[in-house]
């Protein structure tokens, strides 16, 4: 008896849980044309650019971006094109390629020879192990802050929110 | 004697009488000029009365009319609190449940919130001093009037303001402009200019976009069709990715240059834009001078003894060791840098880094400019440049920091390695900049100062309206300014 209670009120306590969520979500100031504009934005900038988004079903999904339609984002996964329902989506995802490595690398290396100068000039009878270690540190310092920089996914907000 | 004694008392008390008549003229005239500058109306101060002694004017007493004089004067009677309701002003047309912004009030007041829900008419705005309930007409309404960097102009309600952009409800549909594209912005609240356009508090961006910081350029190039002008060159923006500048000090001296300057990568998120930038500096005529004065501490004399010092701790000066066959040169140099600007997390615009390195061909053909010896009345000297690796090859690496502590306000610094740099005095510099120390004027070769090839510089940048930027900091050239003219 007391197991059916406490069943019951876990079934009322769900479904009011449930409910709560449904309308707090709906407490939002998305303007459709907001929506619409970034929308458009999105077809104009990245059209035939790889991007990636989290679709209704929690499922990410890449591909090259062919069109965004009034309804979907149509993007070509393995070659056929595969629309998805963008109501559900609030942020499209430019993932880094090789450029942006390049710009990492190039950044490594700028550290490592501002390292290697540095102790050239600061201390003339450096030996090499010094030279070498003040490079290497140099190096690591400037790649961790040009991945920071540089190889980061680029979030795209195509909600219709219009307040941070 | 006892009629003495009640006519007395007769007079006594006509006297008592007497004191609590009507009110007299004097008084009622006192009385109404105290109300009135203590902020009441006829009407009010009526009303007034009618509440606590539940008569009008004319018919207080004395007594009465003294008690109210004495209760202004002790301020028992209080300034009328009137309300503070602006008339006239407009209330917002548009509110939502999920804004979340400062909002502004008809009685003056401003508070950050959320707007929770709208029932009738009675909207729940929960802030972090508790959860309010506020008729709707008493929110102001907010309104723009935003041109922005192509001169196109827009009007509307505000409906909403990210990081990045603002979300303007104009007449002719909804439209998004970014911060950074907008050149003036007016901003009304209750349809009154409200002249801190942008929360001080908050704000997009500093209004001062570097292309240098001191002396060392960033990856970021002048905008498209934007002419520059500052005290050592002039540039022009000829595309958003390609620039040229020329140093026109060497120009008048007929060195001709060109510095182009190209940014091959660029990326921009709403938080973030980073970019790397690669340019060159050709000088057809480039005063060999200048690079014996710059690479001084590199030029070795050495006496009869083997005793070794460099031209910068000797007497002489660069045209005293320099060939007189010795030509100007062809001067090039080139750099890359690599640049990064993201949002502050305290939401007061942006903070950023270059980092960047530089290298010249200064060095082409050096021995053969130099004499082979001098001499001065104590002794003579051969000349060489010295053979240490670190003056193999003319270098520069930077990593320069810029911080928006205002909108018009900027902290920036920089630290470098440099075989060939010296720090100089003010008096130093500004002679040098003016050429009265022997060296072309508008530019900063000069052969004083004192070897420091690891240092560090910091300053403010001051933006005193669109165009003009103005600097200080503690290195030469000490004082930075420069002109932006868009769409030039």
């Amino acid at each position: 008896m007391c197991w059916r209670i406490l069943n019951s009120m876990k079934k009322t306590l769900f479904i009011a849980i449930s409910i709560s969520t449904l309308l707090m979500g709906q407490i939002s100031s998305d303007l459709i044309t907001v929506r619409d504009i970034r929308l458009d934005n999105l077809k104009r900038d990245y059209s035939g650019k790889a991007i990636r988004f989290v679709d209704s079903k929690s499922v990410s999904n890449k591909g090259i971006l062919l069109d965004v339609t009034d309804e979907n984002i149509i993007i070509s996964k393995s070659g056929s094109p595969v629309p998805f329902n963008h109501s559900k989506i609030k942020y499209v995802f430019i993932d880094p390629k090789k450029k942006e490595l390049a710009m990492v690398i190039g950044l490594t290396a700028l550290g490592g020879i501002s390292g290697y100068l540095g102790v050239m000039l600061g201390k003339s009878d450096a030996n090499n192990t010094t030279k070498g270690v003040t490079s290497s540190i140099t190096a690591g310092l400037a790649g961790i802050v040009g991945h920071r920089a540089f190889y980061k996914p680029i979030k795209i907000d195509i909600s219709g929110k219009t307040y941070d | 004697m006892k009629t003495v004694k009640l006519i007395l008392l007769l007079m006594l008390t006509d006297m008592v009488v007497a004191q609590d008549g009507s009110i007299l003229p004097g008084q009622k005239k006192a009385i109404m000029t105290m109300a009135q500058s203590s902020g009441y109306s006829t009407e009010q101060w009526n009303s007034y009365l009618t509440q606590e002694y539940g008569k009008g004017m004319d018919d207080l007493s004395r007594n009465e009319g003294a008690e109210i004089i004495m209760a202004f004067q002790s301020g028992t009677i209080a300034m009328r609190s009137t309300p503070v309701k602006r008339i006239g002003l407009e209330t917002a047309s548009l509110l939502e449940p999920g804004m979340k912004k400062l909002f502004h009030f008809q009685d003056g007041t401003i508070r950050n919130g959320e707007i929770v829900s709208i029932e009738d008419d009675l909207v729940a705005l929960r802030t972090t001093s508790g959860t309010f309930k506020i008729p709707s007409d008493q929110f102001l309404s907010e309104t723009a009037d935003i041109t922005n960097k192509r001169g196109e102009l827009f009007k509307g309600i505000v409906l909403g303001e990210t990081i990045e952009e603002f979300i303007i409800r104009t007449s002719y549909g909804d439209a998004i402009i970014q911060k950074r594209d907008i050149r003036t912005m007016k901003r009304f609240h209750g349809g009154v200019l409200d002249k801190k356009s942008e929360d001080r508090r908050k704000f997009y961006q500093g209004e001062a976009q570097l292309l240098n910081i001191f002396m060392d350029p960033t990856a970021f190039p002048l905008i498209g069709n934007t002419f520059y002008l500052s005290g050592l060159s002039l540039g022009y923006g000829l595309t958003d990715r390609f620039m040229l500048t020329t140093k026109f000090g060497s120009n008048f001296s007929g060195d001709l240059n060109l510095h182009p300057r190209i940014r091959f990568y660029h990326r921009k998120s709403a938080e973030k834009e980073v970019a790397a930038t690669w340019g060159f500096g050709i000088h057809r005529s480039f005063n060999i001078n200048s690079i014996i004065a710059k690479y001084s501490h590199a030029i070795n004399l050495t006496d009869i003894d083997d005793n070794v010092k460099t031209l910068e701790q000797s007497d002489f000066d660069a045209d005293d060791i320099v060939k007189s066959s010795a030509e100007n040169t062809l001067y090039a140099e080139t750099f890359l840098v690599f640049s990064s600007r993201s949002v502050n997390p305290t939401g007061r615009g942006k903070m950023g880094w270059s980092a960047g390195a530089k290298v010249s061909n200064a060095f082409v053909n050096r021995s053969t400019w130099l004499k082979n010896s001098i001499a001065n009345p104590d002794s003579s000297y051969d000349l060489s440049w010295s053979s240490d690796v670190k003056y193999k090859v003319p270098f520069r690496c930077w990593l320069s920091l810029e911080y928006d502590l205002r909108t018009n306000l900027k902290f920036v610094g920089s630290a470098w390695i440099d075989n060939g740099y010296k720090t100089t005095k003010l008096s130093q510099t500004i002679g040098d900049y003016l050429g009265t120390d022997g060296t072309p004027a508008f530019s900063l070769d000069s052969p004083r100062g004192e070897a420091s090839m690891i240092d560090f510089d910091f300053g403010m940048l001051y933006a005193v309206n669109d165009n003009f930027r103005v600097g200080v900091h503690f290195q030469q050239p000490y004082i930075d300014f420069y002109w932006e003219f868009f769409e030039f």
